[in-house]
C-alpha cells in the first residue's frame, strides 16, 4: 500500500525531527543532578565549553534522581551523580556502586567533606528563614521560637520528604538530646505546620501566612531574597546543621576519564564560583562566597547512631508533630 | 381475550378532543396557522399531510409536549392548553397514550415492564396491574413475549408492545405518530388493520398521523388533511377523495390530473393553458381563471361521436386488472392525463375520450388567493405550466 | 500464485503486539518487581518478600482507606456539583449554551497540580483572599475536605458533559415518552431517564474515580500537612524519598491497580446487570424548554460553577504569574510582567519545553488515533477470537496511574538485552503518553464504528479492496469525527502530563510540566505560573481552533 507507507514515513520523519531522537550515547557524558537547576545548567555548559564533551543532564529533585538510579540498576545510565543528600552517597558507596576518585582540585576542601568515592561540591546550612515584613519579632535562636508570640507562625520542612530537614532533626537531637524533642513539642503545641519539602515550607512564609521557617535550607531562602522576596536567613550562633552536597562517579561508567574531568571541573575555581553564585557555600575553603561560609558558622556534629536509625527518628517526629 | 365495553371507558372520562384556532411558530416560522378540530369520543381520525406540514407539531401540542402560541386545546371536556394565557396542562395529566414511529420502548424494562408503566404511575395496585397487562398483551397477541427485552423483538412486535403500552391505562385519546413507517409494506397493512380493530374495540379516540394515504383511508372514520399548517379538510375518506375541499387537498390526494385554464366566454368550458383544449365544466364564471381536477374515473374511452375529446396516447402500462393509459388531451400539445381502460391502445394513436363533468372539480384562482393572508405559492398568477402530478410516480 | 495472509489477521496481530508492548509489558514487569524485590537488579530471589513486608503494614490499610475515601468523595462531589448543572443544560435552552460548554472545558486545560498551587496561593493564610478581604480558608483547604473540593473543581467537566450529553441524547426523548404515559416529571426522571442515562454517567464517574485515586499533586500539596496520605503519595514516598523502596512502591502500585480494576468491574456490573442495554445514539431534535422565570436561578448555577471551577483557579494562576515577589503581595508596585519576560527569554528553556510538549502531544494524538482506529476495528469487526482480550488490554490503562506506567516502562525499556531502546530518548515519553491515553481513541473509534453499518465495508470488499484499503478509504472517513474528538482530548492531557514525565524525561529535556514543577521546586513560583498561563492559553487556543473546524463544535 504505497500511500500508507508514504504516510508512515512522513509521520516517522516528523516525529524524529520534532523530538530530535538521539540514540548514540557513545561519547556523551550523562550527569544526574539534584540541582539547583541553574547551577547544574551552568556547570554543564561550562564543562562542555572547556572540554568539548557533550553532556546529557538529568536535573530533578534528589528523590527523582535517586529513584531513577534505583530503577535503572540493572542497566545504569548515569556517569556522574550530584546529590543533595550526603547519606545517599554513603549508601551508594556501601553498596559498592561508586568509583574511587578524589579530585586533585579537592585539596582545599575540608577533610570531613571528602571521601574515597564522593566529595562535597557545595554545602547548604539549615537556618531560620524569617519574613521581614511580619509582625512578630526577628528570632535569632532556635529556642526563641518557644515564645508564644510565634504561635501559628512557624513552618517546617518534613524530614520524611527532605534530606536536609532529616539532617537538621538528626543534628538537633544529636546536639541536645531530649531538649530537641521538647522544643519540637512546644512548637507543635503552638501550631507548627509541616507542609512538605523545603519549598512547601517556605511558601507560606513568603505569602505572609507564617513568619518563620524552622530548619530552612539557607541557599533557597537566600536565592529568594536575591529575587526581592522579603525573607532573611538567620544562622543561630548556638550552632546549626550543614548539608553537604556530594558529587560522585557511578562505578560502572563507560567513560571514567570524562567523568573524572567533570568532577575536576566542578571542583575547579570556575566550578566553585558557579556554586557560590547560587548561594551555596563552595566546598573549597579558598573560594569566596557572598554569604556566611562554613568557618563562620557553628557547625553541629551529627551523631552517626542518631542519624542511622531513620525509622525511629521519623517515627518520633511524626508522633510529636502529628495528631494534634 | 377481554372485550372492553364503552361504559367501562366512560368511567375514565370521555375521549372528546377540541382544538380551537391553534397557532405555533418556530423561530418566527409559522408551523400551525389556525387549526380547528372537533372529535367525538371513540372517533378514529387520520391526520394526513406532506412532510413538514405540521402533523407532528399538532400531535405534540395535543400530547402537551409543546404549548401553542395561540389557541385552545380541550381534552375530554377538560381545559388542556390556552396559548393566549400560556397555560398548558402537563402531558401526564391529560390521560392520553402515544405510539411512536421508532416505538420508543425503554430498553431497561421488559415487555411487561414497559406495558405496566402507565398503570404503575397511575398508582394501580400490583395484582390489578398484572391482570391488566396480561389482558392487553393478550389483545395484541404478545403474551408469550412478556418477559423478553424489547430490543430482542422484531419491529412489528415492538410496535405491538408500544400499542399495548399506549392502551393499557384506557386513556381517552391515543395518539399515533407515523407508527408504521419503519415497517415493511406487507406488515404495514396487517398491522394498520390490527391497530384500528384494537382501538375501536376499546372505544378509544385516536389521532393517527401518517403520510400514507392508503393507510389513512384504510383505518380512519374521518381523515384530516393538513397542508402548510392548516387543516384544509376533515371528512370521511370518500369525501376527501371525491370532493377535495381545495386545490391543496386535491394536489396532495392525487385523485387525478390538475389542469390550469380559463373559463371560455362562449362555451362556458375551461380552455386549458396547454394546447387550448376545451374541457367540460359545471361551475365557473366566464373569464375566470382556475385549476381543474380531472379524476382518473372521470375519463373513459368513448365511441366516435359528439362530446368526445381526442387524446394522443403517450404511454400505456398494464396494471394487472386494467391498463393505465397516459395521453395528451386534444393533441400532442395538450395537457397530459391518465385514465383506465380494459384494452390497450397503441402508442401515438388517437383515442376519443369522454369526460364526466360531474366528477370534475374546479378551483377558481380567486379562491386560492383568498385562502390565507400570505400567498405562499409563487404560481398564483399568471398560472404557469404545471407538471402533471401523476408524473411524479 | 502465493496466498496472501488474511489481511484482518495481520491487523489483529499488529494490534495485539502493539498493545502488549505498550500496555502488557510494563504491567507485567511491574508485577514481577512486586513479586521479586531484586528484579530491578536482575535477581529473582526472595519472591513475595515485599508483599510479606508491605501487606501486613497497618499503614497500607490506612492508605487504601484514604484512597477509597478520596475517590468516592470526589465521585459523589462531582455528581452533586456538576450533575444538576449538566441536567439543566440538557433540559433547558440555556442562553449562550455553547459558550458555557467551552468555559467548562477549561479545567481540562489546567493541570491539577497547577490548580492546587493556585488554590493554595489564593486561600491559604496570607493568600490573595486574605490580602483582599482579611479572611482565609487555610483550615479547610489543607484538609481532606480541601483536597476533595479542589479535585471536584478539577474533574467536574467529565460529569457535566456526561450528564448533559447523555440526558439530552437519551433522557429528554424517553422522559417525554414517560410523561405521555402519565408519569410526573420526577417519576419520569427516576424511572426512565435516570436508568437509561446510567451507563453513560457511570462510565464518566468511573473515570472520575480513577483520576482521583491516581492524582498525586493535589493531595501532596494540600493534605500531607494534615497527615492525610493516599496510595499515590505513598508510592511516591517509597519511590522518591531516600532510602528508595522500589519493591514496596510496586506492591502499593499493584494495590492501586487492583482498586481501579475493581471500580471498573463494579461499574461494568452496575451497567450490565440487567439485560444488556444498548441505547442507540440516534440524533434526535433536542427538546429543550425555556427556563422562563427560573432563568436567573439557572444562570446563577452556571455562573457559580464557572466562577469556582474556572475563574478562581485561573485568577490565582495569572495573579501569581504577575506578582514580582510572593512576599510583595497584591500591591500595584509588585505587579509586573517580569515572570512572563523571564519565561519567554530565549535561553530560559521554557519555550523549548513548551515546544517539546506540543510536539509530543501532537505525536501522541496522531499515534494513538491511528493505533486506536486499528484496534477499535479489530475489537468491533475482526472475525477472530480473543478480541475481548484486546479490548480489555486497550482499556486497562484507564485504570493504571501514571506513576505505575512510568515505573513499568523504566523496568521494561532499560533492560540491557534490548538491541535498541526508546529509554533515555524523547520517544520514551511518547510511549508513556500513548500507553496512558490509548483508551480514549479506542473507545471513541469503537463507538463511532458501532454506529456505522458493516455493509459499507462489505461493499468496499466486494469492490475489490483489501483490509488496509478499506481501513484507509472507508473506515477512516466514517469514524474520523469521533476520533478527532478523542485526539483533542489526548492532546490536551498529553501537553500537561506530569507524573510519568518527571520519572521518564530523558537527560537534557524538559516538558511544560517538568519545567513548571522544577520552577516550583527550585526556582520561582511566579515563573512556573507564567509558563503555565502561556501553556493553558496556547492549548486552549489550539483546541478551540480545531474544535471550530469540527462540525457541531462539541468536544465531549
Amino acid at each position: 500500500m504505497p500511500s500508507s507507507n508514504r504516510a508512515a514515513t512522513v509521520m516517522t520523519l516528523t516525529l524524529v525531527s520534532v523530538l530530535g531522537v538521539s540514540t548514540a550515547h557513545g561519547q556523551e557524558l550523562t550527569v544526574y543532578s539534584s540541582g539547583p537547576g541553574e547551577l547544574a545548567n551552568n556547570l554543564v555548559s561550562g564543562f562542555e565549553e572547556e572540554t568539548g564533551v557533550d553532556v546529557n543532564l538529568f536535573q530533578s529533585t534528589t528523590g527523582d534522581v535517586m529513584s531513577r538510579l534505583e530503577a535503572e540498576r540493572v542497566n545504569p545510565q548515569a556517569d556522574v551523580i550530584i546529590s543533595a543528600s550526603w547519606d545517599s552517597a554513603a549508601d551508594l558507596e556501601a553498596e559498592g556502586r561508586l568509583l574511587d576518585y578524589t579530585s586533585s582540585n579537592a585539596e582545599s576542601v575540608p577533610d570531613f567533606l571528602v571521601n574515597d568515592t564522593y566529595t562535597a561540591q557545595g554545602v547548604a546550612a539549615l537556618s531560620l528563614a524569617y519574613n521581614t515584613q511580619s509582625d512578630v519579632p526577628r528570632p535569632s535562636e532556635w529556642e526563641d521560637l518557644r515564645d508564644p508570640v510565634y504561635t501559628d507562625q512557624v513552618s517546617m520542612p518534613d524530614p520524611a520528604q527532605s534530606g536536609s530537614a532529616y539532617d537538621f532533626v538528626a543534628g538537633l537531637v544529636s546536639d541536645r538530646g531530649e531538649d530537641a524533642w521538647a522544643l519540637l513539642d512546644v512548637l507543635a503545641d503552638q501550631g507548627l505546620i509541616v507542609p512538605g519539602a523545603n519549598r512547601a515550607a517556605l511558601n507560606p512564609v513568603l505569602q505572609g501566612g507564617r513568619s518563620v521557617v524552622f530548619g530552612a535550607v539557607d541557599y533557597i531562602a537566600l536565592g529568594q531574597a536575591a529575587r526581592g522576596e522579603s525573607v532573611e536567613v538567620i544562622h543561630p550562633d548556638s550552632g546549626t546543621v550543614i548539608a553537604p552536597r556530594p558529587i560522585m562517579i557511578q562505578a560502572d561508567t563507560d567513560q571514567p576519564d570524562q567523568a573524572k574531568s567533570f568532577v575536576d571541573f566542578v571542583l575547579s575555581e570556575t566550578g566553585q564560583r558557579m556554586v557560590a553564585d547560587v548561594f551555596l557555600m563552595p566546598a573549597r575553603a579558598d573560594i569566596p562566597a557572598d554569604r556566611a561560609t562554613i568557618d563562620e558558622l557553628t557547625v553541629i556534629e551529627t551523631k552517626d547512631d542518631v542519624a542511622a536509625d531513620r525509622e525511629a527518628l521519623l517515627g518520633r517526629f511524626k508522633e510529636v508533630t502529628e495528631g494534634r | 381475550m377481554t372485550v372492553v365495553t364503552r361504559t367501562e371507558c366512560d368511567v375514565h372520562g370521555n375521549g372528546t378532543l377540541a382544538l380551537h384556532d391553534l397557532h405555533v411558530a418556530f423561530d418566527g416560522m409559522p408551523a400551525l396557522r389556525g387549526v380547528d378540530l372537533d372529535l367525538q369520543s371513540g372517533e378514529f381520525l387520520a391526520l394526513l399531510g406532506p412532510s413538514g406540514c405540521g402533523k407532528t407539531t399538532l400531535l405534540r401540542i395535543i400530547a402537551g409536549l409543546m404549548a401553542p402560541n395561540r389557541g385552545r386545546v380541550a381534552i375530554g371536556g377538560m381545559h388542556a392548553a390556552d396559548g393566549s394565557v400560556g397555560y398548558s396542562l402537563p402531558p401526564e395529566r391529560r390521560d392520553i397514550g402515544m405510539v411512536y414511529q421508532d416505538y420508543a420502548l425503554w430498553p431497561h424494562l421488559t415487555v411487561a415492564g414497559n406495558v405496566a408503566f402507565p398503570l404503575e404511575v397511575r398508582g394501580v395496585g400490583r395484582s390489578e396491574r398484572r391482570r391488566r397487562v396480561a389482558e392487553v398483551l393478550d389483545l395484541v397477541g404478545l403474551t408469550a413475549l412478556a418477559e423478553r427485552s424489547p430490543g430482542t423483538l422484531s419491529g412489528g412486535q415492538q410496535q405491538r408492545v408500544a400499542l399495548a403500552r399506549a392502551l393499557v391505562a384506557r386513556p381517552g385519546i391515543v395518539l399515533f405518530d407515523e407508527p408504521l413507517s419503519n415497517l415493511d409494506r406487507e406488515l404495514r397493512e396487517t398491522l394498520a388493520d390490527e391497530i384500528a380493530d384494537t382501538v375501536r374495540r376499546m372505544g378509544v379516540t385516536a389521532v393517527y398521523v401518517t403520510h400514507d394515504q392508503t393507510e389513512a383511508f384504510g383505518v380512519a372514520d374521518r381523515v384530516g388533511v393538513l397542508v402548510d399548517g392548516r387543516l384544509r379538510q376533515v371528512a370521511p375518506p370518500e369525501t376527501i377523495f371525491r370532493d377535495p375541499a381545495d386545490r391543496a387537498v386535491a394536489e396532495f390526494i392525487r385523485a387525478g390530473e390538475l389542469v390550469d385554464g380559463k373559463v371560455d366566454k362562449h362555451s362556458g368550458r375551461l380552455r386549458a393553458d396547454t394546447g387550448g383544449v376545451l374541457l367540460p365544466l359545471t361551475v365557473g364564471r366566464a373569464g375566470q381563471r382556475g385549476r381543474m381536477l380531472l379524476p382518473r374515473n372521470a375519463l373513459s374511452p368513448a365511441a366516435e361521436g359528439d362530446g368526445h375529446i381526442a387524446a394522443n396516447v403517450v404511454r400505456c402500462r398494464y396494471r394487472g386488472d386494467v391498463y393505465a393509459v397516459r395521453a395528451r388531451l386534444g393533441g400532442v400539445m395538450g395537457p397530459e392525463v391518465e385514465f383506465h381502460t380494459t384494452t390497450a391502445p397503441d402508442r401515438d394513436t388517437t383515442v376519443p375520450l369522454v369526460v364526466d363533468a360531474g366528477q370534475c372539480r374546479f378551483f377558481p384562482e380567486k379562491e386560492w388567493a383568498g385562502e390565507g393572508e400570505t400567498v405562499d405559492e409563487p404560481e398564483d398568477a399568471p398560472v404557469p405550466l404545471r407538471r402533471p402530478v401523476s408524473e411524479q410516480f | 500464485m502465493r496466498r496472501r495472509p488474511e489481511g484482518s489477521h495481520v491487523l489483529v496481530a499488529a494490534s495485539a503486539v502493539g498493545l502488549i508492548l505498550l500496555v502488557g509489558l510494563p504491567l507485567l514487569f511491574l508485577l514481577l518487581q512486586a513479586v521479586f524485590p531484586g528484579f530491578n537488579e536482575g535477581s529473582f530471589d526472595q519472591p513475595f518478600q515485599a508483599f510479606r513486608e508491605t501487606l501486613p503494614d497497618p499503614a497500607l490499610a490506612e492508605l487504601t482507606g484514604n484512597t477509597l475515601l478520596l475517590g468516592l468523595a470526589v465521585v459523589l462531589g462531582t455528581l452533586v456539583v456538576a450533575g444538576p448543572v449538566g441536567l439543566l443544560r440538557a433540559v433547558y435552552r440555556i442562553p449562550a449554551a455553547t459558550t458555557w460548554d467551552v468555559i467548562f472545558l477549561v479545567p481540562f486545560m489546567i493541570p491539577p497540580y497547577i490548580a492546587a498551587m493556585a488554590w493554595m496561593m489564593t486561600l491559604q493564610p496570607g493568600g490573595y483572599l486574605e490580602q483582599l478581604t482579611g479572611v482565609h480558608a487555610g483550615g479547610f483547604l489543607f484538609s481532606v475536605g480541601g483536597v476533595v473540593f479542589v479535585m471536584i473543581l478539577n474533574l467536574f467537566p467529565l460529569t457535566y458533559f456526561a450528564v448533559s450529553r447523555t440526558v439530552a441524547a437519551v433522557g429528554g426523548r424517553q422522559g417525554a415518552v414517560a410523561r405521555v404515559c402519565g408519569a410526573s416529571p420526577w417519576r419520569a426522571f427516576v424511572r426512565v431517564t435516570l436508568p437509561l442515562c446510567l451507563p453513560g454517567i457511570a462510565a464518566a464517574q468511573l473515570l472520575v474515580f480513577v483520576l482521583s485515586i491516581e492524582e498525586f499533586g493535589t493531595p501532596a500539596t494540600l493534605a500531607s500537612r494534615s497527615g492525610f496520605h493516599v496510595l499515590v503519595t505513598g508510592i511516591h514516598e517509597r519511590f522518591a524519598d531516600w532510602p528508595i523502596d522500589i519493591p514496596g512502591a510496586a506492591v502499593l502500585s499493584t494495590v492501586l491497580v487492583v482498586l481501579a480494576i475493581a471500580a471498573y468491574g463494579l461499574q461494568h456490573w452496575l451497567v450490565t446487570r440487567r439485560d444488556r442495554v444498548t441505547v442507540t445514539g440516534k440524533p434526535v431534535q433536542p427538546q429543550q424548554a425555556e427556563p422562563g422565570r427560573w432563568r436567573p436561578a439557572v444562570l446563577a448555577a452556571f455562573g457559580m460553577l464557572a466562577f469556582a471551577g474556572v475563574v478562581l483557579p485561573l485568577t490565582g494562576m495569572v495573579v501569581t504569574a504577575l506578582t514580582r515577589t510572593v512576599s510583595g503581595g497584591l500591591t500595584p508596585g509588585n505587579l509586573a510582567l517580569d515572570h512572563f519576560r523571564a519565561a519567554l527569554e530565549p535561553g530560559s528553556g521554557a519555550l523549548t519545553a513548551l515546544l517539546n510538549s506540543l510536539g509530543l502531544a501532537t505525536g501522541t494524538a496522531l499515534v494513538t488515533a491511528v493505533a486506536g482506529m486499528v484496534i477499535a476495528w479489530c475489537v468491533v469487526r475482526a472475525p477472530v477470537r480473543g478480541r475481548t482480550l484486546l479490548d480489555a488490554l486497550a482499556v486497562l490503562p484507564n485504570a493504571i496511574p501514571g506513576i505505575v506506567v512510568a515505573v513499568g516502562l523504566v523496568l521494561v525499556w532499560n533492560q540491557p538485552w534490548w538491541p535498541i531502546t526508546v529509554y533515555n530518548t524523547p520517544l520514551i515519553l511518547l510511549v508513556a503518553y500513548c500507553c496512558l491515553l490509548i483508551p480514549y481513541p479506542v473507545r471513541y473509534a469503537a463507538a463511532g464504528l458501532r454506529q456505522t453499518s458493516v455493509s459499507l465495508e462489505q461493499a468496499a470488499r466486494v469492490a475489490g479492496a483489501g483490509p488496509m484499503r478499506i481501513l484507509v478509504r472507508v473506515v477512516l472517513p466514517l469514524v474520523l469525527p469521533s476520533v478527532l474528538v478523542a485526539m483533542l482530548l489526548v492532546f490536551a492531557v498529553a501537553t500537561r502530563e506530569l507524573v510519568a514525565s518527571l520519572i521518564l524525561t530523558p537527560p537534557g529535556m524538559h516538558t511544560v510540566a517538568t519545567y513548571i514543577f522544577r520552577q516550583f521546586e527550585q526556582g520561582s513560583v511566579g515563573e512556573g505560573m507564567a509558563l503555565s498561563t502561556i501553556a493553558v492559553a496556547v492549548t486552549t487556543g489550539l483546541l478551540l481552533l480545531v474544535a471550530r473546524r469540527l462540525r457541531g463544535g462539541m468536544l465531549v
